[in-house]
């Protein structure tokens, strides 16, 4: 996924996020939750990865079981609490409604860890130079402030002003604080000024990391668009109607079935895309 | 006043795009539209910024508020809720102009995402935060005047902030908006709001006048 471009790498993650937010069928949504899966193995790091995926299934177990207490619709009762029924159809829009949820929440996980910072800025940067300046100073400075705080608090703590009490720790973070907005507000103008005198206001900056388009980029766009446009146009054939009874949609059967098929199949086509293009590009750099 | 209104205006337009747009497809997809259209006002905001003389003590200046709310919410991190980045961009608003209150909101909301996690809601958080400093920005001159006024607001923002985030809760949960839901939410995240509202008014309290004054006298500087 990082050899592309960061437009397309947007584009593809909006494309596999939004359908599986909108689509209410389970068959669709499992493809869907497999995929985020999958993207999240290839390109998070090994470690506490067990964890995680346990925290998933965690947030999974809370969700389906929230629906069938709090919603009492459908009519098919399995057993009654209080004199309220749990029905069938309320279980299962719970654990569908929660598997939607957790699906989406994988695939942004794996676009965060995806775009880093300079893939932001090259959108950004694109779409408004300015805000991207403003952007990158921020990221620059916050290491700085971190470690100047680090350097007042340890001033500050060895000056023998305050003491241990609760009220004399509040006093000196809020000391530390001060000289930290002093310092940081002083060497911002000076910054300001060294980057007016080195041209900033001028036009024409250049980047840091370079991305560059390739017909791969506009391929990868393409499939997602269409497979983000197939799903959202067959999501009135496919969605399944849950309340008052698990019914069929009004097109039947066979036509619930076809219309599942071929946008599962429809969502699969840019991750295998992605997946090709990735092990060949990889390749060709081990041949190098 | 009348300045600063009028840069006020494009933001303001997109958030009534915002409304108009919930409203118009409240029918289907709910969650999908309105994520677009928070995403939508933050780039028409992007437009209307790029058309601003931008000089790079100002650029400096908005970078600098939006880094220390940034900072402020790591070292805040293990408190929920309990976090000086309202009040951060609250005084950002009054002293760098609504445009620059607003950019400081939004772009805490991305970037400290970058190390939180992005998600979904991150469009929400952006417009949520960025309308708190454009808001400061329009009431400026009153809210440099009354310290009370100022407190207040900053409680209003925190209500405001935590009410915003649960109509996403509402839309992310259910596919339409519910009032009932939404009421629901509103219940449940009473602490939330009572822990925002309060937070701000500390922060407020504990770094309005000092900052204020600091951020006042660099304003100056810029401007000579």
């Amino acid at each position: 996924m990082r050899s592309f471009h960061p437009a397309a790498i947007l584009v593809f993650f909006a494309a596999m996020t939004i359908p599986s937010m909108i689509a209410n069928n389970p068959v669709y949504t499992a493809v869907s939750l497999i995929g985020a899966v999958m993207m999240l193995l290839l390109n998070r790091s090994r470690s506490g990865i067990a964890r995680e995926l346990a925290g998933y299934f965690v947030i999974f177990a809370a969700m389906s079981l929230l629906n069938p207490i709090f919603v009492h619709r459908g009519s098919t009762p399995l057993l009654f609490i209080n004199g309220k029924a749990v029905t069938l159809e309320a279980t299962l829009y719970g654990i569908c409604s929660a598997m939607r949820l957790v699906t989406a929440v994988i695939w942004c996980r794996s676009f965060s860890i995806i775009m880093t910072s300079d893939r932001i800025f090259c959108l950004t940067g694109k779409l408004s130079p300015k805000i991207s300046a403003v952007l990158t100073m921020t990221v620059r400075f916050i290491p700085d402030m971190i470690a100047q705080g680090r350097k007042i608090s340890s001033y500050s703590r060895t000056s023998g002003k305050f003491g241990d009490s609760a009220y004399d720790r509040l006093r000196r973070a809020l000391s530390v604080f001060s000289a930290l907005v002093t310092w940081s507000i002083e060497s911002a103008v000076m910054t300001a000024d060294s980057m007016k005198a080195r041209g900033f206001e001028l036009r024409g900056r250049t980047a840091y990391s370079r991305f560059v388009w390739s017909a791969e980029d506009f391929v990868l766009i393409a499939l997602s668009g269409a497979s983000c446009a197939a799903a959202v146009l067959l999501s009135g054939r496919f969605n399944l109607q849950f309340y008052p009874s698990l019914n069929r949609p009004a097109s039947g059967t066979a036509a619930l079935i076809a219309a599942s098929a071929a946008a599962a199949a429809a969502f699969l086509f840019p991750i295998i895309f992605t997946l090709i293009i990735e092990s060949r590009r990889g390749r060709r750099n081990e041949n190098n | 006043m009348k300045a600063t209104l009028k840069r006020a205006a494009a933001p303001t337009a997109a958030v009534l795009l915002v409304l108009a747009g919930a409203y118009m497809f409240r029918e289907s997809h709910y969650t999908i539209i309105s994520l677009l259209v928070a995403a939508a006002a933050c780039v028409g905001f992007a437009f209307a910024f790029e058309r601003r003389e931008l000089t790079s003590r100002y650029a400096v200046l908005v970078a600098v508020m939006t880094a220390l709310s940034i900072v402020g919410r790591f070292i805040f991190a293990p408190l929920p809720a309990f976090k000086p980045i309202t009040a951060i961009v609250i005084l950002s608003g009054m002293y760098l102009t609504a445009e620059g209150g607003f950019l400081t909101g939004a772009l805490t909301a991305l970037i400290s995402n970058m190390y939180f996690g992005h998600g979904v809601w991150t469009p929400f958080q952006m417009l949520a935060w960025g309308m708190i400093g454009l808001m400061a920005g329009v009431f400026a001159n009153q809210l440099k005047k009354s310290r009370l006024l100022l407190l207040a607001f900053g409680a209003l923002t925190g209500v405001f902030y935590s009410w915003v985030m649960d109509i996403w809760t509402v839309l992310w949960y259910n596919e339409g908006f519910d009032l009932g839901l939404y009421k629901a939410a509103l219940i449940t995240a009473i602490p939330f709001t009572v822990t925002y509202a309060v937070s701000n008014v500390i922060f407020l309290l504990l770094i309005g006048g000092s900052f204020g004054r600091k951020l006042g006298r660099a304003v100056t500087l810029i401007e000579r």
